[in-house]
């Protein structure tokens, strides 16, 4: 069933990303599309290019205290913290309901609290067949002695890389961070372990504060920015990393449009991942590949893949 | 696009009428197509004009081609909501979450909302009176100042109280059906002597179950108000490491 559906890379909207086929490249981002079920009471999932299923950890994890969701002038800021069923019962419940109603491989989101347990986690993930790429986040703002502190040391960045890359031949795809002085220095160092790709930007780190009570909003105190607000910043980061490493990149943030979705390509991106966008409306991932065509035209590019970095130099 | 078979549905509203309740409240009447809602306690999610989020109100009251949301404002999103003209056309997303549950073997409920908790009350109300059930009304406010919304309970038993506890205490009943804050359904979930169902109105991401935003923690684990709920039976929440703002 997998190979029926597995998208060919070809056509005006296809790409390809660590050598397999994506008939479009839009990807929802992980944690805004839980396991896929929610948005298929919306659409036909198989429209999509691909998704990125929720954070999953070894263990079940239960996630920040509540409140965990705030606006933001151009966005929204969330400090879920990783809450997810954990590796044994993603495998056991949640692909095989996904499955049915996607066709196509899947990036399966890892998150973890050491470098064994990254590679643990996406061992038992990797085996699963819907499983095309592993994405291993390194850039969860929200989670104490894990996550993003992975993501702004560049030998701690390595080091998760090579051990993942030691568990697997699917190919591996880093999730970094944009919280860091130089994310080249992190893009860098992941290329040098063996990363396949890599994936941003994660959310920024960001609070608000509630006049009435003059206590932070999220009971965590701080949080990730998502929306279009970062979509600035993350577009400037896949122009930088484009320039530094000549691994397949995914533009991250803040894309809620086919126009976005051009110019993230333009910057360097192979794929684009929406996040925020999905969350107000759950339909916008259909609405943006719809629009790609039309888009395309207006601009006069014939094809997608052709301009993947194509607003560069080089 | 939509699958209607499966419960949510993206449409869109027109504001017909705004009127006040109280100094902070309002109730606006949409019209629009309403097929997804199935039973009260269910939610809507606004788009509103200048947001980002979508705001998650309680369904009020509906009926085929609309339905009313008693909105307070709290914040800078249900401000806008408040001054909308009529007119105004909305995108909202209808039929979300898990409602009550009606019992017809319990013939006497009392219905307990806890501030502008009591908006999906009406609704209940109306249809457990048409089901032959003569429900007694309980409001709670802090202040009597802020008292509102009796008058949207025409003909019942309907009481005002400060302490909703004690006046819960004190009156006479074999079943509860509430709505307000996380915090107070919860006490009163472990307070209560009777079968009951608490619904939760707690900050929302999307209101569709994907972010995870509004997961509390029930005595079978993680659950999501938006999905899950927002209504819980009474024994999901007796454990004492249920919700209370998740603490760990």
């Amino acid at each position: 069933m997998l190979t029926e559906k597995l998208g060919t890379g070809g056509g005006r909207l296809g790409v390809t990303l660590c050598g397999i086929g994506l008939d479009n490249p839009v990807i929802p981002a992980s944690g805004t599309f839980g396991y896929g079920k929610e948005f298929a009471a919306f659409y036909d999932l198989d429209v999509l290019g691909s998704l990125s299923f929720k954070g999953t950890t070894r263990r079940e994890r239960e996630g920040n205290p509540l409140p965990r969701i705030a606006e933001a002038p151009a966005g929204m800021l969330n400090s879920v913290g990783l809450q997810n069923p954990g590796a044994e019962k993603v495998l056991a419940e949640e692909l095989p309901a996904l499955r049915e109603r996607f066709h196509k491989p899947v990036l399966a989101n890892v998150s973890g609290f050491s470098v064994e347990e990254y590679a643990e986690t996406c061992a038992m993930l990797a085996e699963d067949a819907s499983v095309g790429w592993l994405e291993v986040n390194i850039s969860c703002p929200n989670v104490h002695g894990g996550g993003m502190s992975f993501g702004t040391d560049p030998k701690q960045a390595a080091a998760v890389t090579a051990a993942v890359k030691k568990v697997t031949d699917k190919p591996v795809i880093m999730k970094l961070t944009p919280n860091v002085t130089d994310i080249t220095e992190i893009a860098r160092a992941c290329e040098g372990a063996g990363a396949d790709g890599l994936c941003l930007i994660n959310t920024v780190s960001a609070m608000r504060i509630d006049l009435r009570t003059r206590r932070p909003v999220l009971k965590n105190t701080t949080g990730g920015l998502s929306g279009p607000g970062i979509f600035p910043i993350a577009l400037r980061a896949v122009w930088q990393v484009y320039e530094a490493v000549t691994i397949p990149l995914i533009g991250c943030g803040g894309v809620s449009s086919a126009a976005d979705v051009i110019e993230m390509m333009l910057a360097g991106a192979t794929a684009v991942e929406v996040g925020a966008a999905g969350l107000r409306d759950p339909l916008a991932c259909p609405k943006i590949i719809a629009a790609l065509e039309e888009t395309m035209d207006r601009y006069g590019i014939r094809e997608l893949k052709e301009i993947i970095g194509g607003a560069h130099d080089r | 696009m939509v699958n209607e078979k499966l419960g949510p549905r993206d449409g869109r509203f027109r504001l017909a009428e705004s009127s006040a309740l109280s100094a902070t409240v309002r109730l606006l009447r949409l019209t629009g197509d309403t097929g997804a809602i199935r039973v009260p306690g269910q939610f809507v999610s606004v788009s509103v004009p200048g947001k980002f989020l979508r705001r998650p109100f309680s369904v009020c009251d509906w009926d085929e081609g609309w339905l009313t949301l008693l909105i307070e404002r709290v914040g800078a999103g249900t401000e806008l909501l408040h001054a909308l003209e009529p007119g105004t056309e909305l995108d909202v997303l209808t039929g979300l979450g898990y409602g009550f549950t009606l019992r017809p073997d319990r013939r006497e409920p009392v219905l307990v909302g806890c501030g502008s908790g009591l908006s999906p009350l009406v609704g209940l109300a109306r249809r457990l009176r048409a089901a032959g059930i003569e429900p007694k009304v309980l409001l709670g406010f802090r202040e009597e100042r802020a008292r509102f919304g009796a008058e949207l309970f025409p003909g019942m038993d309907v009481r005002y109280a400060e302490d909703v506890f004690k006046a819960l205490d004190e009156t006479a009943h074999d079943c509860f059906y509430a709505c307000g804050s996380e915090n107070v359904m919860t006490q009163l979930a472990r307070r209560e002597k009777t079968a009951g169902q608490v619904a939760f109105d707690v900050r929302m991401g999307c209101g569709f179950g994907a972010c995870m935003g509004c997961a509390i923690r029930t005595r079978d684990g993680m659950k999501r108000v938006c999905t899950d709920g927002p209504v819980f039976e009474k024994w999901e929440m007796i454990n004492e490491k249920c919700s209370m703002g998740n603490d760990q």
